[in-house]
């Protein structure tokens, strides 16, 4: 007797399982993030003017920093670097000190030239807005008279390793 | 002797009754969604990306066929890779055409990978349009493919 009660309610719950259980159908959602790296600067400084050089040994410095940067990266481990379209004039130097999102690293008055520098590392996955950029044109004495000439300024934010 | 009887009553009902199961409903989905966030949805620098997109109403469209009552949807997904922090849900975006009324979904519903009720209904019903959702996306989420396979699941109440 308790074979067949056993067995009873074994069919029980199976036919009550077959008979409960639903069909059903299946969609695949996929979605892909890409790479994002951008920086966008506030717009130019203002001209760089040194009316008068200090005599001797004494460079003559000016600063700016009335411009700022942002920027927005998913990536890892990412780099600023600045370069020039072309190197100083002679005599002359153009540095260059970047506000560093938080958490990354920054340099202080970076040398400009012809060939990139890095100026922040260890970018990543970073949003951050307005932060500082702070130029510092020098000259010294031996610079005399220059007319009026244009550097254009590459900012890249690229892979750090 | 009585009890031996009895059994092979039960069991020949049992089969019998095997015959005509109670039928769970056929159910079909066609569409899909496959959603690339590239730079055309960034805001510029200094601004995270969006974190909320969704698809065309109509993503999905789900059949209900060979039911004979009322019936329940429910959904559940399963995960292939999807980053942590974001959210995938979907919503019912039309009626169909056939069947009774149907009830719930018109939200979105987030998808978990337990079975979650969607929405119920009655009758054979066709071309019920269904919008994906996902949220939570930030540059935090590394750039990848990532998926999941939503199932949906029909029970006749």
């Amino acid at each position: 007797m308790k074979t067949y009660f056993t067995v009873i309610l074994a069919l029980v719950a199976l036919y009550l399982g077959w008979a409960m259980a639903g069909n059903s159908v299946t969609q695949t959602l996929n979605f892909q993030i890409g790479s994002f790296n951008e920086i966008a600067v506030s717009g130019d400084p203002d001209r760089f003017v040194i009316d008068r050089l200090n005599p001797g040994p004494f460079r003559t410095e000016i600063t700016d920093s009335s411009t700022t940067y942002s920027i927005t990266t998913n990536g890892e481990n990412r780099k600023i670097t600045m370069q020039l379209d072309q190197n100083m004039p002679q005599n002359t130097d153009l540095k260059v000190t970047l506000t560093p999102p938080p958490g990354c690293q920054g340099n202080l008055e970076v040398p400009l030239s012809a060939n990139a520098v890095d100026v922040i590392t260890g970018i990543s996955h970073k949003v951050a807005a307005n932060l500082g950029i702070t130029y510092k044109f020098g000259a010294d004495s031996k610079a005399g008279t220059l007319g009026p000439t244009t550097r254009v300024v590459t900012i890249t934010i690229c892979n750090g390793e | 002797m009585i009890m031996k009887l009895n059994f092979w009553v039960f069991l020949g009902l049992f089969f019998l009754l095997g015959l005509f199961p109670a039928r769970a409903g056929d159910i079909m989905i066609n569409g899909g969604w496959q959603k690339v966030i590239g730079n055309a949805d960034t805001a510029g620098a200094g601004m995270d990306i969006p974190s909320t997109y969704v698809s065309n109403p109509g993503a999905g469209v789900l059949s209900i066929n060979n039911v004979t009552g009322n019936w329940s949807i429910y959904v559940r997904r399963v995960d292939y890779n999807w980053p942590s922090g974001v959210g995938l849900a979907l919503r019912r975006n039309s009626n169909g055409n056939g069947g009774g009324p149907i009830v719930g979904g018109e939200g979105y519903v987030e998808i978990t990978p337990g079975d979650g009720l969607f929405f119920q209904g009655a009758g054979n019903v066709t071309d019920i349009n269904l919008q994906y959702r996902i949220s939570g996306v930030s540059r935090l989420v590394p750039p990848g493919s990532y998926g999941a396979d939503i199932i949906f699941t029909i029970n006749e109440n």
